[in-house]
């Protein structure tokens, strides 16, 4: 019986990491369930959720793959999510749907803070995030795709974000999913809910 | 700059598109409510849309909530009141609009469409009557806009039927003196309106639809806009091919999101979905007009040389948008000077550089006839039926839809200038060159025939 562990990989972003790590994950006879990568600033992060045959364990697991990407320097923590604290509560009670929302402007402290606990309280979840800061204009772009719980109301929570913002210049959009990928894709929208 | 590749440059595009749906229309087909008593048929039609459109406000803004794309007006459309209530007099088709309006305001829709009727080859008796009830139905109604169409190129144009409508244009017009002609500009005379897309205010549900079908209407003077801005950042000197590149990519933007909200829309009510009409109407957000495309493109000003082709140019390139992002693109499609709701349209006739010639030939580029154009209260039906059937006849010739929509101001003069509000703004009343020299030309009647 497999056991699953999440990952996180903290490295140098030189050519052949993710080859260094593929290795180390086929010889300890991991399979991969889930993973995001990102590169910031040379350093490359990945988080993941592997599958493990049940007789290794976590310890063994870090040491080799530290071991085999020692020349990248990395830096490695495995989760068994069974014992992970603060899981307990975890349940996903409600339909969730997912926007994308971006914010663009100049770049003053507090607007993260401001944001985060701000979609805590409609109980949004902010599930993935990426941001860009350009240093010689102090502007950045951001964009973050967020797990609304129904019956929040997007467009009052993209006009309050709108009005939080405007004083400081940022511009803000929250759009659907559904809505980037019909103007992203040439396919035909909307026909899972078309009547029979 | 904020770095300008890969996910974030298309991410940073779509973004700030300004996406919305200017209109959604519920078509209901009350036709299985004719009934020879009176009260029950108005019972009819009353419960019948209250029942089918009691949730179209709610569903609207739900969806709105939901995708984040602003619905800016909920209308309804209903079968051809002509072809529901057959018989009736003058006086009772009023009490119709009435029930209509009544129904309307209950289920909170901006406007309510179908007080229709067709008379391309002639009049029947309930039809006549209709047109009769005109002036009383729109003065003591807010949401009934009504339409009549008088021809098409393959039935020919009914000119006895435009003299009758004008003179009721011009009574309507006179009966709400008070609030400068209002109830004139609610009236709609149509030609070649065979799409059935109910796109146009006033328009009833067309032939071959369900009972419950969701229309969706979308202006895309705005985005075009927002394209054209984007594009000449990027290069000031874009080509004319290159920019009608950039409207149909933002047409197809604009069309792919109110195909989803409609679907949606359409889904929660229980309907179908019908069609998405994609004009060049105005909303009442400054700059969100035609108008304002042509600055952009290089026009100074609407009625400088070039116009025309401009206008041709915008028109074919949304066109092609619209048709490559959507198979339920339909309706009208077309170009829409409605000079009392635009305000950089209304600005053009007052600084004169937009004369009411203009706005006649606009029509032959793009323009989807004449619309909301205000003109003096002491314009006679012979007049008004001369413009009316130039109108349709450009309509007739070019094998395209029209729509006449006159605002005959009572007590005003060409150079003064009339206020209204809600929706509409403010426009100059303008002259019309050569008014009364038709008359014997309309007095003549009969009809014109179909175009072989």
């Amino acid at each position: 019986m497999p056991k699953l562990y999440i990952m996180t990989v903290l490295a140098a972003n030189r050519t052949g990491i993710l080859a260094a790590l593929a290795n180390a994950l086929d010889e300890l006879g991991g399979n991969l369930r889930d993973v995001s990568q990102a590169v910031v600033h040379q350093f490359f992060a990945m988080i993941m959720a592997a599958e493990f045959p049940d007789d290794q364990s976590p310890e063994v697991i870090a040491d080799h793959i530290g071991a085999v990407c020692r020349a990248f320097g990395a830096n490695v923590t495995v989760v068994d999510p069974t014992l992970a604290l603060g899981m307990e509560g975890n349940t996903e009670p409600t339909h969730k749907e997912r926007y994308v929302l971006t914010l663009a402007g100049r770049d003053r402290p507090g607007i993260l803070r401001f944001l985060a606990h701000r979609l805590a309280l409609d109980g949004i979840d902010l599930v993935d995030l990426q941001g860009r800061l350009q240093d010689s204009t102090q502007t950045f772009l951001s964009a973050m795709e967020l797990a609304v719980p129904r019956g929040v109301d997007a467009l009052q929570l993209c006009d309050e974000l709108r009005h939080e913002f405007q004083s400081d210049g940022i511009t803000v959009s929250l759009q659907h999913r559904r809505v980037i990928a019909a103007l992203a894709h040439p396919e035909p929208v909307g026909f899972n809910t078309a009547i029979p | 700059m904020v770095p300008n590749k890969g996910f974030f440059s298309a991410l940073q595009q779509i973004r700030q598109l300004p996406l919305d749906v200017r209109t959604v229309t519920l078509g209901i087909n009350i036709a299985d409510c004719a009934d020879r008593n009176f009260h029950k048929l108005c019972e009819g039609i009353y419960q019948r849309i209250i029942a089918k459109a009691g949730r179209m406000n709610a569903v609207c803004g739900e969806v709105a909530s939901l995708m984040g794309v602003p619905v800016l007006q909920r209308r309804l459309c209903v079968t051809p009141i002509d072809r529901v209530a057959q018989g009736l007099s003058a006086n009772d088709f009023v009490n119709v609009a009435k029930t209509l309006d009544g129904a309307a305001a209950n289920v909170h829709a901006d406007r309510i469409g179908g007080y229709a009727t067709d008379v391309q080859h002639g009049m029947s008796q309930s039809a006549k009557q209709l047109i009769l009830s005109l002036p009383a139905a729109l003065t003591q109604t807010e949401r009934v806009r009504a339409a009549v169409h008088v021809g098409s190129s393959e039935n020919g144009v009914n000119m006895e039927a435009i003299a009758l409508v004008a003179a009721m244009l011009k009574e309507a017009a006179e009966a709400t003196a008070h609030r400068q002609g209002d109830a004139a500009a609610k009236l709609a005379v149509l030609a070649n309106d065979s799409t059935g897309h109910p796109h146009l205010t006033g328009t009833a549900l067309g032939d071959g639809w369900g009972d419950l079908v969701v229309h969706v209407g979308i202006g895309a003077a705005a985005i075009i806009r927002h394209a054209l801005e984007q594009q000449f950042l990027e290069n000031p000197r874009a080509r004319l091919d290159e920019l009608a590149s950039v409207i149909q990519t933002a047409v197809f933007q604009a069309t792919r999101a109110a195909e989803l909200v409609g679907r949606e829309i359409a889904e929660r009510l229980g309907a179908e979905f019908g069609s998405i009409d994609v004009t060049l109407a105005p909303t009442q957000r400054p700059g969100d007009s035609v108008v304002d495309l042509l600055p952009a493109m290089g026009i100074e000003r609407i009625g400088a040389p070039g116009t025309a082709t401009a206008l041709a140019m915008i028109q074919s390139a949304v066109r092609a948008g619209a048709a490559f992002a959507s198979c339920a693109t339909g309706g009208y499609s077309r170009i829409m000077l409605s000079v009392l709701e635009d305000a950089s349209l209304a600005a053009a006739t007052q600084s004169g550089t937009l004369t009411f010639d203009q706005l006649c030939m606009a029509a032959n580029s793009g323009a989807n006839g004449l619309d909301l154009v205000c003109i003096p209260g002491d314009t006679d039906v012979a007049t008004l039926s001369a413009i009316i059937a130039d109108q349709v006849s450009f309509a007739v010739l070019n094998h395209r839809p029209a729509v006449v929509r006159l605002v005959v101001v009572p007590g005003k003069q060409a150079g003064d200038l009339v206020s209204y509000g809600g929706m509409k703004g403010s426009a100059l009343i303008l002259p019309i060159r050569g008014a009364g020299l038709s008359e014997k030309f309309i007095q003549r009647g009969g009809r014109l025939p179909p175009i072989r």
